[in-house]
């Protein structure tokens, strides 16, 4: 009798199992969140479930959700900084994606429906080599390094895998967490390795280059995927990219760097404000207006001007800051190599360098501080620059500065380069 | 709108990462009374503590610590004492496909304050689970608390929402081997389950055959309803 039981119900479950497993089309993918509140009760001892932690409220939420709009279960996990469990599910064929998400989204159980978005890294171009070698020098680092390193500042890195063997980032990348799944390309993904270089490359060691902030502990956050082994463009999506800002956040990490953008996401703008409401300093690329994360309040957004005409920034609630010499910076490469690489993602990245500089100098230091700090230290430099393309004069409207809002958000500071002036 | 599906990324695989972060979940349960395996091993009120901690790679190591009455060895007819029966194990587990997941783990399971000889024994596990809705075990012992012989305990169970807040749950159970060489018995429990305010409940009606009356002693077995009350707490991340 207990045989036949046992019997039946295994075959129940296998069925159950493979009668909902088409989730493959990305575009049917949607993003959830219920109210995660309650903390659970002791499972059965003996029994470890790897990888699930969910309330009875969350889970009967989650299941009744499926069961009304026929989602398919792909992933979830708790998200205990926002208080609410995160799902991914898959809208089934037979319905609209727009439709059924609006529904859902109506729906009293639910805190947040999205679609499931990407972003790219920027900096997609990696120019010829040019015979300069742009750097610490132009931005007077050297300097800098008489009283500050990064050392013990903690920078979480958001974006592809690196090269963890390259010679001049020992010692820099302590943790490391992969989001995206396979592990195999890790070491070879180009634009987190030269993210890294540009924030950290170790100095005084006889190769190489001299990273921002040398001494600075880097967490090496993949939350993208590379498009195809030579090729230094990267995406990212809203679940990866929720799980390495969770992390870092987790993790008490100073400085998050994100080289990347895409269109606006709830989920991920949430997560940002938990990390600046803690004094996490967030910086990102931006490449387009209202470009997501950079246009989230607060977070540091670095643009780069395009050739040689200074590029006019709005005054917008948040600073920004343009680095219009994020072209042709010499940083490391895959298999300990070196090259050349232009763009925002490596303008943020220089920024990122020197608010760990700021940080370990001012630790701790609020937000409105280090834009303060940084506004100034841009403006010195700008001033004191031999060469003309990196002078930067700052726009902050006076009112605003050092004055944090009651929403806890930074005051607008903008940067801009002026030419030869 | 996500973008088309030749830029919209990574296999579907790529969700099922590990969540990249080390895990700490500390617990605590009281009970009228502690039954495993469909033996009554503390007929009045008890409490239990729990350690589950895991690694990002799929490693983990819990702890298990209850407070239960002591029987003597092999002497059923000894008065009860009062004991810690300590649970711990090492195993690695892992996610497969969307809603499975399995985990294999070497347990010792040691009591302290029976002032007795050890009866310290060894456990392998072998855990099946489909999301939270079943989950089945195999565990094996080469030498059942020090007894000489193998035991072996086979286990199914499963839950399933009866309302937004309220969750029936069920199990099955047999074992071999336990408290006498070639004894069997089964065991099972009907149950209800739900938490309120931070605080999950349990109420479960026991049935155990027979052969349960010779694992610890006469009264061990039989049929029997348990109420608990247990807390969870996420130390990491």
């Amino acid at each position: 009798m207990l045989r036949t039981l046992l019997v039946l119900a295994l075959a129940l479950l296998f069925f159950n199992g493979c009668a909902t497993s088409r989730t493959d089309d990305p575009r049917r993918l949607v993003i959830i969140t219920v109210a995660d509140n309650n903390t659970g009760g002791m499972p059965p001892r003996g029994y470890h479930q790897p990888g699930y932690r969910i309330s009875d409220g969350a889970a009967s939420a989650l299941a009744g959700l499926e069961r009304d709009y026929r989602l398919t279960p792909v992933d979830g996990w708790p998200i205990d900084l926002l208080n609410v469990y995160c799902a991914v599910m898959a809208i089934d064929p037979t319905r609209g994606v727009d439709e059924t998400l609006a529904r859902i989204s109506a729906d009293p159980r639910v805190q947040l429906a999205q679609p499931m978005q990407m972003f790219d890294v920027h900096g997609g171009y990696d120019d010829p080599y040019f015979d300069q070698q742009y750097g610490v020098g132009s931005v007077r680092v050297l300097q800098m390094h008489q009283t500050a390193t990064g050392r013990g500042v903690r920078i979480a890195v958001i974006d592809t895998g690196a090269d963890r063997s390259h010679p001049d980032l020992k010692g820099r990348i302590g943790t490391v967490r992969n989001f995206v799944g396979d592990d195999s390309g890790f070491d070879s993904d180009i634009h987190g390795t030269a993210v890294a270089g540009i924030i950290a490359a170790n100095a005084d060691n006889g190769i190489g280059i001299v990273g921002i902030a040398p001494d600075a502990d880097l967490l090496l956050l993949k939350a993208c995927w590379q498009r195809a082994l030579d090729d230094i463009s990267a995406q990212c999506n809203t679940f990866t990219l929720a799980k390495a800002l969770t992390f870092a956040i987790d993790q008490q990490a100073d400085i998050i760097n994100m080289s990347l953008g895409g269109p606006n996401d709830r989920l991920l703008g949430l997560l940002i404000d938990v990390a600046l409401a803690r004094g996490i300093v967030v910086v990102a690329a931006q490449d387009a207006p209202n470009e997501f994360p950079a246009d989230r309040a607060g977070v540091i957004a670095v643009r780069t001007a395009p050739g040689d005409d200074p590029q006019p920034m709005p005054d917008g609630t948040h600073p920004v800051v343009v680095d219009a010499a994020a072209r042709n910076l010499l940083s490391t490469s895959p298999g300990g190599r070196y090259d050349y690489f232009s763009g925002s993602s490596m303008g943020a990245a220089r920024v990122a360098g020197l608010s760990a500089l700021q940080r370990q100098e001012h630790s701790p230091l609020s937000t409105p501080q280090l834009i303060r700090d940084l506004d100034q230290r841009l403006a010195e430099l700008g001033g004191r620059a031999a060469e003309p393309d990196t002078r930067l004069v700052t726009h902050a409207p006076s009112a605003q500065r050092g004055v944090l809002p009651p929403s806890g958000r930074q005051p607008a500071v903008s940067v801009s380069r002026i030419d030869g002036t | 709108m996500p973008l088309p599906a030749s830029d919209a990324g990574p296999p579907i695989a790529a969700f099922h990462a590990p969540a990249g972060a080390a895990t700490m979940d500390a617990y605590a349960a009281i009970a009228s009374q502690y039954v495993y395996r469909g033996v009554a091993q503390r007929d009045r009120p008890t409490t239990s503590f729990a350690l589950s901690t895991s690694l990002p790679q799929g490693w983990f190591a819990d702890l298990w610590a209850g407070l239960v009455d002591a029987d003597g060895w092999n002497d059923y007819s000894k008065p009860h004492g009062t004991e810690w029966d300590v649970d711990g194990s090492l195993g690695y587990g892992a996610a497969f496909g969307q809603r499975w997941a399995w985990s294999l783990a070497g347990a010792r399971i040691v009591d302290i304050g029976d002032g007795g000889p050890s009866d310290d024994y060894t456990e392998w596990r072998a855990n099946l689970f489909y999301r939270d809705a079943l989950r089945a075990q195999l565990a094996y012992s080469s030498d059942y608390l020090q007894r000489g012989w193998s035991s072996w305990n086979a286990e199914f169970s499963g839950s399933h929402f009866l309302t937004e807040s309220l969750r029936g749950e069920w199990g099955l159970g047999h074992s071999h081997g336990s408290g006498r060489r070639d004894n069997d018995y089964s065991y099972g429990w009907l149950g209800l389950t739900g938490s309120w305010l931070h605080t999950q409940w349990d109420a479960r009606w026991v049935d155990a055959g027979h052969g349960a009356r010779y694992v610890l002693d006469s009264n061990s077995g039989g049929s029997r309803v348990v109420v608990s009350l247990s807390w969870a707490l996420h130390l990491l991340p």
